[in-house]
């Protein structure tokens, strides 16, 4: 290599004067009772802020922008939770998805079966009619150029589809052996799903690892970056952190209502 | 026992217009007329008459005296005469029939200057006596004290018969669903002039607090009265599942009995913190998890060895990011249990390292815990694809002021993130692994070398 980069030692300098240490803020939960809090915290120590918002029926958080949705509203916050942006939207829940940039991209709402997409701060329609696609919606993705990507929960098993966003176009489509809901899809492309013993986390590779669960999944929900929020039936919830080297489980703390 | 008799009541006639008695039977008042039988009872028995004297005049009217006179008679609840007795108004009294030996009894009822004839008849009977309380008279109360919920208490019972012929006892028996017995007779009992014969009533309570029963002798009825205390809670011992804390982690908390509880109930268990070092301030990390916080509540079944939690035998629980004791306590009514379990300062901890390129700069970002609160120094060595070293060297930061702020206003215990730009001259791409080191009072901690 004939000419290495160097770093500027300046770094010491600035540090000094301007010395960026944070509370490490994992990410957004929505609690029990429908309350948007902040997580803080590392991995197996986890510490709930205070309640931010009330009524959130959905939301999901990509350690940089948090979409939230309330009865008729839907909220972009940033990764401190300041409201960037606010949004009318149909009544009830939401399944969102981010880009991977963890900058929103995605919101469909199951209610009325409308895709929207997020562009230059609004939330505008796509003509795409998932009324059509045989199955409802568990999870969506937004996939690189310009396709959505939706496991649907139909008859007797999971398909994942990958749609053209400008034409509605099934371009490829899978069934899930032995997934069940719930079912997560990431903006990396991973796919987490419900399995009878637990979880199976399918890497974009198609490799599949198993996570075994102390009952049975009832929600998933993207708590940050790398982070998938898990409520189980009968109570208990845990955050499961996906890495390349092995996943890792740890119980989350409950918030009293 | 109160019963009916009726009398005359000869009137003093200042009064014969104003003052009427009635005696009370079954809750309703009949005039006396002339000789009032109190009726028989056995010896040794006793038997309360009620007596009303009801002023039927406009006017008050005066009790001057009141009085019995005659062997085995006697006045119970009576006022101390004068006593006034408002138009329209009434004075309840008793005259107790206590016969001592069997046979026939009379008195004279004197009230004001009018006087009546009572009379009662005592048929022989046995004497009832309990162990340390002597003879009973009908109606009294004997004790069994306090005895656990599945324990046992037992009085004893002595049955004689005082009279010189011999005597049937025809019906012995107890009431009360807490009470079993007469044990020790067989019926029909016959017992011979001054013989007796023992028994026992056993109290075995099955609910708790006051229970009463009956003991029924012929006619007569003795009251049992016991009370029922749950049995004490075991104690409780608390187990750590791992025994041995350290910062960062998650473990288990079960809490065993030290017997087979006998009763049921409900504890608490807390969770509390003594930093190492004085002063470091809250860990707010350090807690049970569900619910979250310091304090969670569990409950112990009655035959149980485990006591239980929200959702089964175990609580979770977090360590934090500090180094200190936690300490455990158990607290199941009277007895407790308490577990002060060490963690160790340690080198600083990282949850989280990502490197990504900028325009002309590389963003490292951190994320650990020192349990210490006292890292001092960061150290960034930058390496090419080959390996080798990149500029002049490793960067090294003195950085303690600035953690000790942020740590004294941050109150996560010893949580951070921390973001580290480094402007670079060059291609960021002839970059290609960081190696950062960390150092606290506890020693240092040097990262795999990482690539990006």
């Amino acid at each position: 290599m004939a000419r290495l980069a160097e770093i500027v030692l300046l770094w010491a300098a600035a540090l000094a004067a301007q010395p960026d240490i944070v509370p490490a803020r994992i990410g957004y939960i929505r609690d029990a009772t429908n309350r948007l809090r902040p997580l803080f915290g590392v991995s197996a120590n986890f510490i709930l802020g205070e309640a931010e918002h009330s009524g959130v029926l959905s939301a999901a958080c990509s350690g940089r922008f948090v979409l939230a949705k309330t009865e008729d509203t839907v909220m972009l916050l940033d990764e401190a939770g300041r409201l960037v942006e606010r949004w009318t939207a149909p009544a009830g829940p939401a399944l969102f998805a981010f880009a991977a940039d963890g900058t929103p991209a995605l919101a469909f709402f199951p209610g009325v079966s409308e895709l929207m997409r997020v562009e230059r701060g609004r939330l505008r329609p796509v003509a795409l009619d998932f009324r059509a696609l045989e199955g409802q919606p568990l999870t969506i993705a937004l996939e690189a150029e310009g396709r959505v990507r939706a496991v649907l929960v139909g008859r007797n098993a999971l398909r994942v589809r990958s749609i053209r966003l400008a034409t509605g176009l099934v371009e490829e489509e899978r069934e899930l052996d032995g997934a069940a809901a719930p079912a997560l899809a990431l903006p990396d492309g991973t796919l987490v799903y419900s399995s009878s013993t637990g979880l199976v986390v399918r890497r974009p590779d198609g490799g599949e690892e198993p996570v075994g669960l102390p009952a049975r999944a009832l929600t998933l929900d993207q708590l940050s970056e790398d982070r998938v929020g898990v409520r189980l039936e009968g109570g208990g919830r845990f955050a499961l952190r996906l890495h390349p080297g092995g996943h890792r489980l740890d119980r989350l703390p409950e918030a009293t209502p | 026992m109160a019963r009916l008799v009726a009398g005359l009541l000869l009137l003093a006639p200042g009064l014969a217009a104003q003052l009427q008695l009635f005696v009370l039977d079954g809750g309703s008042e009949r005039a006396v007329k002339g000789v009032v039988d109190l009726g028989a009872i056995d010896a040794a028995d006793t038997l309360d008459t009620i007596f009303r004297l009801r002023n039927r005049g406009t006017r008050p009217a005066t009790l001057e005296t009141l009085s019995v006179a005659g062997t085995g008679f006697s006045l119970a609840g009576a006022p101390s005469a004068p006593v006034t007795i408002v138009a329209d108004g009434a004075l309840d009294f008793r005259v107790r029939f206590r016969p001592a030996a069997y046979g026939s009894f009379s008195a004279i009822l004197t009230v004001n200057a009018d006087t009546v004839f009572v009379r009662g008849a005592a048929v022989p009977g046995p004497v009832l006596s309990a162990e340390g309380a002597g003879v009973l008279a009908s109606g009294a109360t004997v004790e069994f004290g306090a005895v656990e919920r599945g324990a046992s208490g037992m009085r004893r019972f002595v049955l004689g018969n005082p009279t010189q012929g011999r005597l049937d006892i025809a019906s012995l028996a107890v009431s009360g669903s807490a009470y079993r017995g007469p044990i020790g007779v067989t019926l029909p009992l016959t017992l011979a002039a001054r013989e007796s014969a023992g028994f026992e009533v056993i109290f075995e309570p099955r609910a708790s607090g006051p229970q009463e029963g009956a003991l029924l002798l012929n006619q007569r009825s003795f009251r049992l009265l016991g009370t029922c205390v749950e049995p004490p809670l075991p104690r409780p011992q608390i187990l750590l599942d791992p025994p041995a804390l350290h910062s960062g982690q998650q473990g288990k908390l079960s809490i065993r009995l030290s017997s087979a509880a006998r009763t049921s109930g409900s504890g608490q268990l807390r969770i509390e913190f003594i930093p190492n070092v004085p002063g470091l301030g809250a860990d707010p990390a350090i807690q049970f998890l569900s619910p979250a916080g310091r304090v969670v509540t569990f409950t112990v079944e009655e035959g149980a060895e485990r006591a239980r939690f929200a959702g089964g035998t175990e609580t979770d629980f977090q360590t934090g990011t500090t180094a200190g004791a936690i300490v455990f306590t158990a607290q199941l009514g009277a007895e407790s249990d308490q577990v002060s379990a060490p963690v160790a300062p340690a080198p600083v901890a990282i949850d989280s390292v990502r490197v990504s390129r900028g325009g002309g700069e590389l963003e490292v970002r951190l994320v650990g815990f020192d349990n210490t609160r006292s890292i001092s120094q960061l150290t960034f060595a930058f390496f090419d694809p080959g390996g080798r070293p990149v500029g002049s060297g490793p960067v090294r930061v003195e950085v303690a002021s600035e953690f000790r702020r942020y740590f004294e206003s941050a109150g996560l215990g010893g949580v951070f993130a921390l973001k580290a730009v480094f402007p670079v001259t060059g291609k960021t791409a002839d970059i290609a692994a960081v190696e950062v080191e960390l150092a606290n009072s506890a020693g240092p901690t040097r990262l795999e070398r990482i690539r990006f």
